[in-house]
């Protein structure tokens, strides 16, 4: 839209023919024209006059619109345009009035007496004439050539998401956003396009042209996300932008717009979306003995613990009378402790209720001529779900904006950025990572939470739970993240300018833990009275967390970047040109110092200088890397038809050796605006625009891990042994390190159709790709194991992968006024290597040329051996060397050697072995659908995935995984003489053979999830005008809270890995306030 | 528009003078560690490089270290004896990483010599101390292995190279031993902790003893000197007036308090010691006491001797072995230092009220499988039973076993002794514990131990002395290797308990122990593995064990024979 501002001022004045309406309704505000029809339905003079009204509606340049919605709410009379444009419809002095078009704003307006009226609808932002934030610099949608999605602020505003990723997942094809865990502060990670490389790799993703932590931000700061898929629009990124760019652009204030204050509030509920259900005591040690006597009866693993027909007998009375007496007896073989009898569900009891999440957000807008603002406040509040552990995550993001025209020709600009973190969980021990954090799988169903007398159960043995959070220490950190960028945008002459930037950031973190010791009792004495706690016997120091010790740990990252391009852009004739060339440099320096203390003074009193410590334990460590690189960019349009770009970009690292330092990596993309050419008009009336693009470029990869990896560093450490009275510092080889390795290369050859129809009602976009990512940096070739060490990296690996997406999005309105919206989207790709030199036998435990990312390599199974006789058939010695009985999994003999094993585990001889799934997640979609009539809003938006395999593990899935572990209730279906159809095999420790990757367990993973479910309410404008308030919306809602799947009960289709803390379903209601 | 064109040029001149390339800030090297060019230069480096082997010295710390052996019957079988063992893919022993300490010792002796100290030779006998004892372990798992005596890179040949004769690589960690003796300090001289001369000496003596009678037994030829060599490092040992037994004169308590030590330094029998200090580095093997799911074998309790020096078949005790409180008595002092009975006072110290005894042995329990409960090296102060408290210090040498392998090598390598030879080792420990004296004309032992071949009466007596004195130390099972002795596994009382009559059941469930799972033989013998009939068997392929496919198929080494 080009219109200035004072043309816009104009419209509100009368004219000759009739009064002209506008709806640039904060306009009118402003200049407070009190022969201004306000907007949203201000009545002027109550008059219950019945009259008629006649209008046309015009476009902002004077052309008639035609099929426009004219409706009058309180009456709900509607009329719809004709050839010219014009409507009459029966109104009453007082009654609003409200014009609708697809492709324009709507139009509201309270009715005054009057007999014609003339109604100019702005339009709604064209999706082509969309400017889209591209690398240094913007374009309009309508002539980009490369792969470029984006997505508004729209698919972030009033969900229960916690992180950015949360909110892009699916709202973008091919942008596959791992979610974390539902740890209160978890993060997200982003790939663009599938499998990336051996080495990794994952896109490089910038916040306002800076590389900042997208888990940092305030997902209600970011206005829009552009994701630059193919190599031609990342190459102006070079050596980090290999697998593909998210730009996130946050909001920012704008000129000449009046002051906005928003504030929103967002609670919400959480619950895990699956929570394994364990067996019950009686069942466990059921379990558990079976599997035991099936060890001792074929020479397999058996368990440690016995049990013996007096436990059950007791367990059985305690479930009959859920005493606390009746949870323990005393060991007859050790008068000092229980036997646990008890019967203790332990995920209900950690896991009770729901947790809790609150978010605050409040913003200030606004700019006069030369200055425009955006500030904003955010506050998250997370509390974990284990309720007894008092886990709390806050996360604070501050932000200032600000920019000015200092002159005609110079407008500067300045942006700060505060992202604080707090979280407070319980301490770590030896024993367990981080309690309460983690769904622990060996919680035995026998222990009580307490002994009779009231002291904590456990006795040094098992680990309980609940006595490390009450007794043990916290595990705290913050970190602050301040970011400062300043930068200019400088007009010298006509068509040019200069843009240039410097942002730098502090990051510090912090880390403060402390363990306590604690001791634990064992039983009362027999003849006690067993509920005393002063009576029963004291074992010592609970044994995994002594000595206590406290640990401080300090990071500090200095990160600074400068930008600086110049671009000159004009028109002659129909030939349009675009050049820009720049310059960025980056550094970034990580130091961290760490300390832990023992020997504390006094425990509760965690502070590493209260110590008595005669040898703390110090660590530090200093870390950098650079990066420069200098790129251009040239655009060439010929009559808007056909459309060219050319980059290139030459980048220098510090983690390579001087001479492999350097790469250059150009790329070119061209598009035809087919819609544009005179032969393609009959397809006009179907089609408003359709482009052809294509793609090719080359990226380097500069991503290794490491920050020197062609530097051979010696190891070092502390020994265990004691020389004298002290461990000493030692110091050993390094390993093999070639220093001629260098930069990976990526090239993407990419081509795209986007199309608008049905009179821009929808739009849709196609791309189809190849990647190729060669020269990996791989371990050298698999060597003698006498070497002692690995062989040196080197770039000796290719892959290709291949993936299309397509994007679709209908937009459209009733006559009734209800106006809906669908987006949908879906992607797929797969990877396979096609050099691979390292692995000349074949291997199957390694790559190989062909290889698919991700295939599962496993054994035919069918069903379970009925006899002992039919399971000691085939010679299965090489996966288990026991004796398989009745109940084992049966194996088949593919290739009928008599044996079932895998041969040399290679390709040319795999034995039994074939490939049986793939556990790389396929045809990725995304559905958003939404709708608004009245004042109701309603949005759902299902992800799926259509096609996955995966061979679960673990013990929620198999049970006893080992004798420690504890099974679910879904592992009860298992074999014995009695249930000889059962679904899993017989009981054993590890499994015997039976765990082996293998048919008739592969879980179809495939999944159809609601991840958002909202209905909103706005406020009728009537109230708010008297309330002064620009906008209320309430709305409920929901993350996560149907999934469709066909996968094993016990896990969510999202996390496999079930000792992760489980991702969860939230409920919520929000306020969204605007002044 | 008016403009100040300086400020143009100025910026473009900006883009411009950045040259396309800028070395100095693009180095970037790391600051927190060091790189090899500048390292071996001071004796503190030899030093420090030479600190991370300590951790790697064989302990015996954990006397369940026998559950590879007829001593010991654990509740998950071994693998190996009871014919489980797979050819692994990978890994099995012979993976890089189970090879990186001969390279990292192989790095250092091709570097120190560069460093300006006058004790550069010292560091390097420590080093091939070390490599000697890793070599050692390998010929020990695998026989024949590739002979490596330097830092390989990708490009060396040697890494193709086939499988050296087993001989001639025991005979280059024979030489680094010797290498070591010549070269380390003489005890007392060394620093705190480090190795010395007599360190080297009772190396030699063990590893001397094992590749001469190995040889021998496997007819490998040149036995001779491997024994001579272990003779001799134990004479010098015995001669240089340094070393003792530990003895109190308490015959019933020295032998299990030897075991119990929390600190070693200044024990007569100590020659080089483990330290375990409170808050800096400890262990946790008491409190494995009653979770260690093993127990001594019924094979290895009949060993013990009466107190008149015979054993079972020929004693002039009653042998009543119907009850664990009877089975105790008469025997050799070391049957109730090393086995809980009864009277044992398993657990006392601050917190325990009462002290508490073993009473019938906790069978049918995670404790122990054969009602044998070894209590060797297991402390019983609560202090000492919490896990990862302990600070009780682990030998890595005794006198002790230098006396074993004297009297032994001695023997083989003249097919006799001297009551002298006898007087000065095998006594000496019979006379700690009260028992009599060994002499050299003992009667034969009708009912002995099947070594798959006949041995001399005092032959087997002084393997039965190693056996009683070192259980659990970690040796057996290298002793049956270098014996040849796999028959011994097929002793069906190798993977029986104790005895456990219908009476004692009946005492057990009256004093509220469920014994009902403990299964028993037609003897009443307690059965470990139900899956066994009668006995396991042995094959002579276990004698080495497999290398892993991978290997062969990279190197193209050859199987093990049998594998």
């Amino acid at each position: 839209m080009k219109q200035t501002y004072k043309q816009k001022k104009l419209l509100f004045r009368k004219n000759l023919w009739s009064k002209t309406l506008s709806v640039s309704l904060l306009s009118s505000f402003l200049l407070g024209d009190p022969q201004t029809i306000l907007a949203n339905g201000t009545t002027i003079h109550e008059q219950n006059v019945q009259q008629t009204l006649a209008g046309q509606v015009v476009d902002t340049e004077g052309n008639p619109l035609v099929g426009a919605t004219v409706r009058v709410l309180d009456s709900d009379a509607t009329a719809a345009t004709d050839g010219e444009g014009r409507f009459q419809i029966a109104v009453s002095v007082g009654s609003i009035l409200e014009v609708r078009m697809v492709g324009f704003k709507q139009f509201t307006s309270s009715i005054r007496s009057q007999e014609t009226i003339k109604v100019v609808l702005e339009p709604e932002n064209n999706s082509l004439d969309e400017v889209v934030v591209v690398g240094y610099g913007t374009n309009r949608k309508a002539n980009l050539t490369g792969a470029v999605s984006s997505v508004s602020s729209e698919a972030l505003e009033g969900r229960s998401i916690t992180n950015l990723g949360q909110g892009l997942q699916g709202a973008v094809p091919n942008l596959n956003v791992t979610t974390g865990d539902g740890r209160p502060g978890s993060t997200s990670s982003f790939n663009i396009r599938g499998y990336n490389s051996l080495n990794g790799g994952s896109p490089l993703v910038l916040v306002d042209g800076v590389q900042i932590d997208p888990n940092q931000i305030n997902p209600d700061d970011v206005a829009s996300v552009t994701v630059l898929k193919d190599a031609a629009s990342a190459a102006i990124y070079g050596g980090r932008a290999a697998y593909g760019v998210i730009l996130i652009t946050t909001k920012s204030g704008k000129y000449e717009s009046p002051t906005r204050v928003s504030y929103s509030l967002n609670q919400s509920f959480a619950r895990p979306t699956v929570l394994p259900d364990l067996v019950n005591s009686l069942d466990y040690v059921t379990m558990y003995r079976e599997a035991d006597r099936n060890g001792r009866l074929s020479g397999g693993a058996t368990g440690s613990d016995v049990f013996t027909d007096l436990d059950i007998e007791k367990i059985k009375n305690y479930l009959a009378n859920p005493i606390p007496e009746n949870a323990v007896y005393i060991d007859p073989n050790d008068p000092s402790r229980y036997r646990y009898v008890g019967n203790t569900n332990w995920m209900k009891e950690m896991f009770p209720g729901w947790q809790p999440m609150s978010q605050h957000d409040l913003s200030l807008s606004g700019g006069s001529e030369k200055i425009s603002y955006y500030s904003s406040l955010g506050a998250l509040t997370q509390k974990g779900l284990f309720e007894a552990a008092d886990q709390k995550f806050n996360r604070y993001n501050g932000n200032l904006g600000i920019n000015v025209k200092a002159t005609e020709w110079l407008e500067l600009s300045g942006k700060m950025r505060f992202n604080r973190k707090e979280d407070d969980r319980p301490g770590t021990t030896s024993r367990y990572d981080i309690l309460g954090d983690r769904v622990s799988d060996d919680v035995r169903p026998i222990m009580p939470i307490r002994h009779p007398d009231g002291n904590y159960s456990g006795q040094g043995s098992f680990t309980n739970p609940f006595a490390l959070i009450e007794n043990n220490g916290r595990n705290r950190f913050k970190s602050d993240d301040i970011w400062l960028t300043g930068g200019f945008t400088l007009k010298p002459l006509k068509n040019f300018q200069i843009v240039g930037d410097l942002t730098w950031n502090s990051y510090h973190y912090n880390r403060k833990s402390n363990t306590k010791s604690f001791y634990e009792y064992g039983a009362v004495p027999a003849g006690g009275d067993i509920a005393d706690p002063t009576q029963a016997a004291l074992l010592g120091l609970y044994p995994h967390n002594n000595p206590a010790f406290v640990q401080e740990q300090n990071m500090h990252d200095i990160y600074s970047a400068i930008n600086l391009y110049a671009q000159y852009e004009n028109t002659f004739g129909k030939h349009y040109l675009k050049v820009m060339g720049g310059y960025n440099q980056e550094y970034k320096k990580n130091e961290s110092f760490n300390l832990q203390v023992k020997n504390l003074l006094n425990q509760d009193y965690p502070f590493v200088n209260l110590n008595n410590d005669e040898k703390p334990l110090v660590g530090s460590t200093i870390g950098d890397w650079a990066l420069i690189g200098q790129f251009f960019r040239v655009n060439y349009t010929f009559d808007n038809k056909y459309l060219i770009e050319v980059n290139g970009r030459y980048d220098g690292s510090s983690r390579f050796a001087a001479d492999n330092r350097y790469v250059f990596s150009p790329s070119v993309s061209a598009g035809w605006r087919l819609s544009d050419e005179s032969f393609m008009n009959f397809a006009k009336p179907l089609f408003n625009d359709i482009k052809l693009r294509g793609s090719y470029g080359q990226l380097p990869n500069q991503m290794l891990g490491t920050n020197y990896p062609y530097i051979a560093t010696m190891p070092y450490g502390t020994t265990q042994y004691i020389f004298g009275d002290a461990q000493q510092t030692y110091i050993t080889a390094p390993g093999l390190v070639s220093s001629s390795f260098s930069w990976e290369k990526v090239s993407t050859s990419n081509f795209g159709l986007d199309f608008t129809m049905f009179n821009n009602r929808l739009t849709g976009a196609f791309d189809i790709y190849r990647r190729d990512t060669k020269g990996m940096i791989v371990r050298g070739v698999a060597l003698p194991a006498i070497l002692g060490t690995g062989a040196p990296n080197r770039n000796a690996a290719d892959l290709k992968t291949n993936g299309w997406e397509v994007e679709l999005s209908w937009r459209d309105q009733l006559e009734s006024g209800f106006r809906y919206f669908a987006n949908f989207n879906m992607s797929d790709n797969r990877a396979e290597i096609t050099r691979y030199d390292l692995n000349p036998t074949g291997s199957l435990g390694d790559y190989y040329v062909g290889r698919k990312i991700g295939e599962i390599w496993g054994y035919t199974s069918n069903g379970l051996y009925a006899t002992d006789e039919e399971a000691a058939q085939l010679d299965k010695s090489r996966i288990w060397g026991g004796q398989w009985l009745a109940g084992d999994v049966r194996f088949a003999d593919l290739n009928n050697d008599g044996a079932v094993n895998n041969g040399l585990n290679t390709l040319n001889d795999s034995g039994d072995l074939r490939v049986i799934g793939n556990d790389q997640p396929r045809y990725n979609y995304g559905l958003r659908l939404g709708g608004e009539y009245k004042n109701f809003d309603l949005t759902v938006f299902l992800q799926g995935v259509g096609k996955r395999d995966v061979m679960l593990g673990g013990t929620y899935f198999w049970g006893f995984t080992s004798e420690w572990s504890v099974p679910t209730t879904a592992s009860l279906d298992y074999w014995t003489e009695e249930n000889p159809n059962a679904y899993f095999p017989r009981q054993r420790f590890g499994g015997g053979g039976n765990f082996q990757t293998q048919t008739q367990y592969l879980q179809d993973a495939s999944y159809l999830r609601i991840k958002q479910l909202t209905l909103g309410y706005t406020l009728p404008s009537a109230i708010l005008q008297k309330a002064k308030l620009s906008k209320v919306r309430f709305y409920l809602t929901s993350e996560n809270p149907f999934v469709w799947t066909k996968m094993f009960e016990s896990y969510d289709p999202e996390k496999m890995d079930r000792m992760a803390y489980p991702i969860q379903k939230t409920f919520a209601f929000g306020l969204q306030l605007n002044l | 528009m008016k403009f100040h064109k300086l400020t143009i040029y100025v910026a473009l001149a900006t883009l411009c003078l950045q040259g396309c390339k800028n070395d100095g800030f693009l180095d970037r090297f790391p600051q927190d560690q060091f790189s090899e060019p500048t390292y071996f230069q001071s004796e503190n480096d030899l030093k420090l490089y030479a600190n991370k082997f300590y951790d790697n010295l064989p302990l015996a710390a954990n006397f369940d270290a026998d559950n590879n052996s007829d001593n010991m019957v654990p509740r998950s079988q071994d693998a190996l004896l009871s014919g489980t063992f797979a050819i692994p893919s990978t890994g099995g022993g012979w993976a890089a990483a189970d090879w990186l300490l001969i390279r990292q010792c192989n790095y250092f002796l091709e570097r120190y010599q560069r460093a300006q100290t006058a004790n550069a030779e010292m560091y390097a006998a420590e080093v091939r101390f070390f490599r000697g004892l890793f070599y050692w372990q390998k010929v020990a798992r695998f026989g024949d292995v590739p002979l490596v005596l330097r830092d390989l890179d990708d490009s060396s040949e040697e890494l193709f190279g086939s499988r050296m004769d087993r001989n001639v690589v025991m005979d280059q960690v024979l030489e680094d031993l010797q290498f070591a003796v010549n070269n380390l300090p003489e005890n007392g001289t060394e620093q705190a902790g480090r190795l010395h001369k007599d360190a080297a000496r009772a190396l030699l003596s063990r590893i001397g003893l094992w590749e001469g009678t190995y040889r021998k037994y496997h007819a490998l030829g040149n036995e001779q000197e491997p024994l001579q060599l272990s003779l001799s490092a134990s004479e010098q040992l015995m001669q240089s007036g340094r070393y003792s037994l530990y003895s109190t004169g308490k015959p019933n308590e020295d032998y299990y308090n030897l075991f119990i030590q929390q600190d070693l330094n200044g024990n007569p029998e100590n020659i080089l010691h483990r330290s375990y200090v409170l808050g800096v580095s400890t262990q946790g093997y008491t409190r494995t006491a009653t979770e260690n799911n093993t127990g001594v074998s019924k094979a290895f309790v009949e060993q013990y001797l009466f107190k008149d020096g015979n054993p079972v078949a020929t004693t002039t005790y009653t042998y009543d072995d119907s009850r664990p409180d009877l089975e105790l008595l008469n025997r050799d002092a070391r049957y109730i230092q090393t086995i809980a009975t009864p009277d044992f006072v398993w657990r006392k110290g601050e917190g325990v009220p009462e002290p508490l005894k073993t009473g019938l042995p906790a069978i049918g329990t995670s404790r122990t499988t054969t009602g044998y409960w070894l209590i060797k090296g297991r402390s019983s102060d609560l202090a000492q039973f919490n896990a990862s408290q302990s600070d009780i210090d682990a030998f890595i040498f005794r006198f002790g076993e230098v006396l074993l392998n004297y009297a032994e090598a001695k023997y083989e390598l003249q097919g006799d002794l001297s009551q002298q030879d006898l007087d000065i080792s095998v006594n000496l420990l019979r006379a700690r514990v009260g028992m009599v004296s060994l002499t050299v004309n003992v009667a034969a032992d009708s009912n002995g131990l099947d070594y798959g071949y006949q041995i001399s009466a005092l032959l087997r007596e002084i393997r039965r002395e190693r056996q009683v004195e070192l259980i659990g130390e970690g040796l057996r099972f290298l002793d049956i290797l270098r014996w040849k002795a796999g028959k011994l596994i097929e002793n069906p009382k190798t993977i029986k308990g104790m005895k456990l009559t219908a009476a004692l059941r009946n005492e057990y469930q009256q004093n509220g122990n469920d014994v009902s799972s403990v299964i028993t033989d037609a003897q009443n013998y307690i059965v470990i593995y139900s899956n066994i009939a009668n006995a396991r068997s042995w094959d002579n392929k276990y004698y080495h064990y497999p290398i892993p496919v991978d290997q062969i198929n990279l190197a193209g080494y050859s199987q093990n024979l049998g594998w």
